[in-house]
């Protein structure tokens, strides 16, 4: 797939989420799995031992769960801005399976695309864009652009034609001195 | 640090031109002070206005104001969701008449930039696929990597020393 079929978006949150207060976004879990098949072992594990203890420490959350005979294990995320995340976790072991929560706790539910920009702002300038004026002496505003003295070239240091032609002026003097 | 930095500030708050080199008048020590104490007053009075800030953050530098989300990528900050982190190293701040320039960093209690860890996310799918023809030899990986949002709160300047 080239770059321009893969969907793309820019940074986004939630109802401006942590401008004010940080809400979490993650409003209901629903983990569907097996009782009796293998690949929802590890899934059965981590709610014996697990789960409360997530869903102690994420009280904003909702738990809920459904035994589904012979059916891969899956957890179904929904969250604040309505979206649904279904994460298949069949044969996974319980770590994982927490790893994957975490994911699911800690995203915001907006659809994981490319960024366009790694940045998001609605005062973009403050001091103003820069144009080649900024910064100059307003004279330059009246000013004639035949003017020599505009197109004379601005430095700081002496060129090198200069620095020689000094040192012979500053040489002639002292023979002159001498020579006196 | 600030007097180092007086001609920046000069040429916005007095429109002295920074062009002509043997203009430019902010080598007065006076010119300077007036220029520091201008900008003590707008500090002091909160009439600064917006700031903005680049802080620098893991190797990258960002240029924020107040309200703006930044994407860390390739990596998850330890803080977690909803944590509200200070942003120590501030390399620059600025408003709309004059802007503060650190060496390389301002000091922790000139300024104080505040931000909220609002996601820890992954990035999407990025497929890696190599090929090399006439030897049988193709792979594929996909990759997610990990992403930070940060929200930017606040930004303060105190004082200038």
């Amino acid at each position: 797939m080239s770059g321009r079929a893969i969907p793309s978006d820019f940074v986004k949150s939630v109802l401006q989420n942590g401008a004010g207060r940080y809400v979490c976004q993650l409003q209901r879990l629903t983990f569907k799995f097996c009782k009796s098949s293998g690949g929802s072992r590890g899934t059965r594990d981590y709610i014996e031992k697990h789960l409360i203890d997530f869903s102690r420490e994420n009280p904003g959350t909702a738990v809920y769960i459904q035994p589904r005979r012979h059916h891969t294990a899956r957890v179904v995320a929904e969250f604040l801005n309505g979206n649904t995340v279904v994460k298949n976790i069949n044969c996974l072991n319980p770590d994982d399976i927490m790893k994957w929560l975490e994911h699911l706790r800690t995203r915001s539910g907006i659809e994981i695309v490319r960024l366009r920009k790694s940045q998001h702002t609605d005062s973009p300038s403050i001091q103003g864009v820069w144009t080649p004026w900024t910064n100059k002496d307003s004279s330059m505003n009246i000013s004639d652009y035949t003017d020599k003295k505009l197109l004379e070239m601005k430095r700081d240091e002496l060129t090198a034609t200069e620095k020689l032609l000094e040192l012979a002026k500053n040489l002639r003097e002292k023979d002159m001195k001498k020579t006196t | 640090m600030f007097l180092k930095n007086c001609a920046n500030v000069a040429t916005r708050l007095m429109g002295i031109s920074r062009v002509h080199s043997s203009a430019i008048v902010p080598s007065s020590l006076q010119v300077r002070k007036n220029i520091q104490t201008e900008v003590e007053n707008q500090i002091s009075q909160g009439t600064a206005g917006r700031l903005f800030a680049v802080v620098h953050i893991k190797g990258s530098q960002y240029k924020v104001t107040e309200g703006d989300i930044i994407v860390l990528g390739k990596y998850h900050l330890e803080a977690d969701i909803g944590e509200k982190i200070r942003l120590n190293k501030i390399l620059l701040i600025g408003s709309s008449d004059f802007s503060l320039v650190g060496r390389p960093v301002l000091k922790e209690n000139m300024a104080k930039v505040e931000a909220t860890v609002i996601e820890k996310t992954l990035g999407h799918e990025k497929i890696f696929f190599n090929y090399i023809r006439r030897k049988s030899h193709n792979r594929m990986r996909i990759r997610q990597e990990a992403m930070t949002h940060l929200r930017i709160n606040s930004i303060e300047l105190n004082s200038l020393e």
